[in-house]
């Protein structure tokens, strides 16, 4: 007789009065051929044989069985509803606790989802990378560019001949019209032919490799088209570009999506740009501002090609870059890393980051696992109520698998109206959160099927781990103990909730901490001298003219109004306004005295006489800019950071000298004290200022008064009578200043809203258990009283316990926390360090928190008359 | 009645298990298709035709005859009912019908 487990799968599957004849087939037919063919080709047959036997024909239907499930099934329900009803309060926690920190998690995670699929959709997204560019001067790096040199493009594409195709853009500051009328469009850029070739960006109307191909042609985006054109087809007619240029538009593009690290609404053929600057720029490498892109043939190595960059470097540009003692490195950053992981100048919108994504991941984690322990401890810390009723299952003939079953099925549907609910929290608070976080209307929900799988799968697992550890230990009790009345509870499981309460406090103390110290940098970072005014400032962009005449006298007629005006106290025009990094950079400069391979990178900021007055900028030496002097032009005033950049130890002994900028001379005439020209998050600046009368760029005004609605509106009215229809485009400098730390704000009020759901998660189950555990000992505590114990002595008694846990908790998190702040905090040039109190302050919180918690239950029973809970006795 | 038409190869089976009378039994009935139809089958199409036709109620069934070879299980015998019979008669009858009909130019006989 063989014996095989596909036989016996057979036998259970096949139907018991069938299974007689066909075993004796199989059997005959098996000795026939063992005596025909030999043993092993027989029983191979009589395998292969067998299977055949699985099909519905011979299916033993079990219906006795399938009945039994549902029977089981229901009452399972009915128990678990049941019990859910008699303890509504425990019911109430464990669900509103679950729900919360499903809620939360799912909405974090989405969050994280998120920021994470930046870029994806580029089907090339694996071979593009962008060329970013450090420069050194000395070894030392000056400027970290992700906007770099314009020609490395064009270059890197004709010496290698794995690269593809390349495409490079920059950004132009002209404004549009059609048919004399003025919109203001955000970022628009100058890109070469190749960008509709090598990003994923549909084009709704022209051909992807011709668009950008020729001089003074123009695509838009579909948005833009429909707002200038309105429901025209744009295509074939002609844009003016700073009233000065016709562009063709040739093409309509689909409007970038919200996950992705470009944003623009037009883009010029970079042909454009050569014929509006020069020839120079297709292979200048000395000339910055030009976001580089290159695809690779698919299967190239990268490490190996970044490794032969720096040869070709010195091979193409080497003499070049000795003369003036500098260095240029260039970095391949994979197309879909630069949302998460670069910050560097010349991005096209502010970029994420990764550290602070991470956390929220952990964050969203935390939350999850703790609403999960919350259930662990609530349900085995009741398990003592139930015990009586798993003695006399037992009794009437339960079997252990089936009292598991039981209570399994009671977590899962528990969890699964957790769910429901979480959903609903989550559907309502979507937009809500979405806007908090600082995603646009167009965001949805996260589309990548990991993102749906890893979530089932979290979930999955959290309600399995929840709901087997409760059920293993409530089936396993035994019936006679527990019948008798002597039952008490093992020392292990209490070992275990005491480890989870730890777990859950440590993590509730890791998100305390690590609020309070975003907190507490942010605010360090608002309290940081500025050392420039930037409040009740109102900063309108210049219009452009065709000739610098024009602009004068249309300027002098837009001062004298201003000026009028009661409200205006003063008004500046310059090539920058803090708050940004200024758009002029420019290397190879040095004093006359030193030699060429001592020239330095500045930031340079053109200004009329008025700026540093203006923004109340302190003068460490020398003397601010005055035109009663005369030939400011040819004097100029530096900042500190710039001194000590020159070399030169004092502001006092820099005055006088001369300064050479390419190929002029200038007199340095003054040194300004180092201010926050771009953040405080950002180190102090090495900073050149430059006297013009109309620098052009940004007017500053100065305003008193509240009315800013009224103000606006007058100073609009003053610009269309100078400027007549020339795009009004204003700001507030003080707002503008905060966006440079929105995405630090927003992040901090992210963590501190989870954070705070974590932490009322946890203390909504030591609520519960609280309650539990002091009611176990209501009769101890009564006995004590009688017998004369101090209120006081029982609160200790009764709270120590959780103390301890909670103690132990803030001890083992401190490390972690210590870690992970210590990593985040790098992030920020000017930054607290990180000190015991930064630690000892969110332990009281916690510490007091618990306390709170533990103490509504223990005092109640404290102040309880003991002839209460003894009269049964 | 659905159960009232019968397929090809239920009508072998049924015909073989009528003609092997009181040891018509899986093997059996296998070996005997492949003998005189000269058609391979399987063992377990076999029993699959054999309990669609005892659900149509053309065969009865019975449990005998335990053999050494059979590892000591009993045979599942079958017999053909009188429902089976008339099917059976009626397949033959039908077609004999329509033999008579063919005229004798249409097989090139005449």
């Amino acid at each position: 007789m063989v014996d095989h487990w596909l036989l016996r799968w057979l036998e259970r599957f096949c139907d018991p009065i069938l299974w007689e004849g066909i075993q004796g087939d199989l059997e005959e037919l098996y000795s026939y051929e063992t005596d025909t063919i030999g043993p092993d080709k027989a029983k191979h047959r009589m395998i292969r044989r067998s299977i055949g036997f699985f099909r519905p024909a011979f299916y033993h239907k079990q219906t006795q069985l399938k009945n039994s499930i549902e029977t089981m099934l229901r009452n399972n329900l009915i128990i678990t509803i049941r019990n859910l009803r008699k303890h509504k309060g425990y019911s109430a926690i464990n669900l509103l606790g679950l729900a919360i920190g499903m809620a939360a998690g799912f909405l974090i995670l989405q969050y994280v989802a998120f920021e994470l699929s930046y870029d994806d959709f580029h089907v090339n997204k694996d071979n593009i990378y962008r060329m970013r560019l450090d420069r050194t001067n000395a070894g030392e790096i000056r400027s970290q560019w992700a906007a770099g040199a314009a020609g490395v493009g064009q270059d890197i594409a004709q010496d290698f001949p794995e690269v593809k195709r390349y495409t490079r853009m920059t950004k132009s500051y002209a404004d549009i019209s059609y048919n004399q009328e003025y919109y203001q469009v955000d970022d628009p850029y100058y890109v070469s032919e190749d960008f509709f070739m090598m990003f994923t960006v549909p084009l709704i109307s022209g051909v992807d490799s011709l668009v950008l191909r020729d001089p003074y042609t123009v695509v838009l985006s579909q948005s833009l088209a429909e707002r200038i054109f309105k429901g025209e087809d744009p295509v074939g007619k002609e844009i003016k570009m700073s009233d000065r240029n016709d562009m063709l538009v040739t093409g309509v593009f689909q409007d970038l999506p919200e996950n992705s690290h470009m944003k623009f609404d037009l883009l010029y053929s970079f042909e454009t740009y050569v014929k509006l600057t020069s020839e120079e720029v297709r292979t200048a490498w000395q000339w910055d501002g030009f976001l580089t892109y290159i695809e690779l043939y698919p299967g190239t190595d990268v490490a190996d090609l970044d490794a032969k960059l720096p040869q070709w470097i010195l091979d193409t540009h080497g003499e070049e870059l000795a003369e003036y003692n500098a260095g240029m490195k260039f970095y391949l950053q994979p197309l879909d890393d630069i949302h998460l992981i670069s910050n560097y100048r010349g991005e096209i919108k502010p970029t994420g980051n990764k550290t602070a994504t991470y956390f929220l991941a952990i964050v969203g984690l935390f939350v999850l696992v703790i609403a999960w322990i919350n259930y662990i401890n609530l349900t085995t810390a009741r398990s003592l109520q139930r015990a009586k009723e798993v003695g006399i299952r037992k009794t009437l003939g339960s079997l252990r698998r089936q009292l598991i079953g039981q209570f399994i099925f009671e977590s899962s549907f528990l969890n699964l109206i957790a769910l429901v609910i979480a959903t609903l929290i989550v559907l309502y608070f979507f937009p809500y959160f979405n806007a908090f976080a600082g995603k646009s209307v167009a965001y949805t929900w996260p589309a990548q099927p990991e993102f749906w799988l890893g979530l089932g799968g979290i979930f999955l697992t959290g309600i399995a781990l929840s709901g087997f550890y409760p059920a293993i230990v409530m089936s396993g009790f035994k019936p006679l103990v527990v019948l008798r009345g002597s039952f008490a509870r093992s020392k292990s499981g209490n070992r275990l909730r005491q480890g989870l309460v730890v777990v859950q406090f440590f993590a509730s103390i890791v998100l305390i901490t690590g609020t309070f110290i975003v907190y507490q940098q942010m605010s360090y970072l608002r309290s940081q001298e500025l050392g420039v005014r930037i409040d009740q400032t109102l900063i309108i962009e210049t219009p452009n003219f065709q000739s610098d005449s024009v602009y004068a006298s249309r300027y002098s007629v837009f001062e004298n109004l201003v000026e009028s005006e009661s409200f205006v106290k003063n008004i500046t025009e310059s090539t920058a306004t803090p708050g940004s990094t200024p758009g002029w950079n420019a290397g190879a400069i040095r004093l006359v005295t030193q030699p060429e391979e001592e020239s330095n990178q500045y930031r340079v900021v053109g200004m009329d006489a008025n700026f540093i007055d203006f923004y109340e900028l302190d003068m460490v030496a020398g003397r601010s800019f005055d035109e009663s002097y005369g030939a400011e032009e040819e004097n100029v005033i530096m900042s500190e950071r710039a001194v000590k950049l020159a070399g030169i130890n004092s502001p006092e002994e820099i005055i006088n000298q001369k300064l050479f900028f390419w190929g002029d001379t200038f007199n340095i005439v003054g040194v300004v004290k180092d201010y926050r020209q771009e953040s405080p998050k950002a180190e102090y600046d090495a900073l050149i200022f430059r006297y013009f009368e109309h620098p052009g760029g940004f007017y500053s005004i100065d305003l008193s008064g509240n009315d800013m609605r009224n103000i606006i509106s007058t100073v609009e009215s003053h610009w269309s009578q100078a400027y007549a229809n020339k795009p009004f485009n204003y700001y507030f400098l003080d707002d503008h200043y905060n966006e440079q730390y929105k995405s630090e704000v927003r992040f901090g009020s992210i963590f501190g809203l989870f954070s705070g759901l974590a932490i009322f998660v946890a203390c909504l189950g030591l609520f519960g258990l609280a309650s539990y555990m002091t009611s176990l000992r209501l009769k101890e505590v009564s006995i004590r009283k009688v017998l004369g114990a101090a209120n006081d002595n029982l609160w200790l008694l009764l709270t120590t316990d959780f103390l301890k846990l909670v103690g132990v908790s803030i001890l083992l998190s401190i490390p972690l926390t210590y870690y992970l702040m210590g990593e985040w905090l790098e992030n920020f040039a000017t930054r607290i360090g990180l000190n015991v109190w930064l630690f000892l302050i969110p332990a009281v919180i916690l510490v007091v928190i618990a306390l709170a918690t533990v103490s509504y239950h223990t005092l109640r029973v404290i102040f309880t008359n003991p002839s209460e809970n003894l009269k049964y006795e | 009645m659905k159960g009232s038409q019968i397929g090809e190869l239920e009508e072998l089976i049924l015909l073989i298990t009528a003609s092997l009378y009181d040891d018509a039994y899986g093997v059996a009935i296998m070996k005997e298709v492949e003998q005189k139809a000269n058609r391979s089958i399987t063992i377990s199409t076999v029993h699959a035709v054999l309990k669609r036709l005892q659900e149509k109620g053309f065969l009865t069934s019975r449990y005998d005859g335990a053999t050494q070879e059979r590892g000591g299980r009993r045979k599942h015998l079958f017999t053909v009912t009188l429902e089976g019979k008339k099917v059976l008669e009626e397949s033959r009858s039908l077609r004999n019908t329509i033999w008579d009909t063919i005229p004798s130019v249409a097989f090139g006989n005449g």
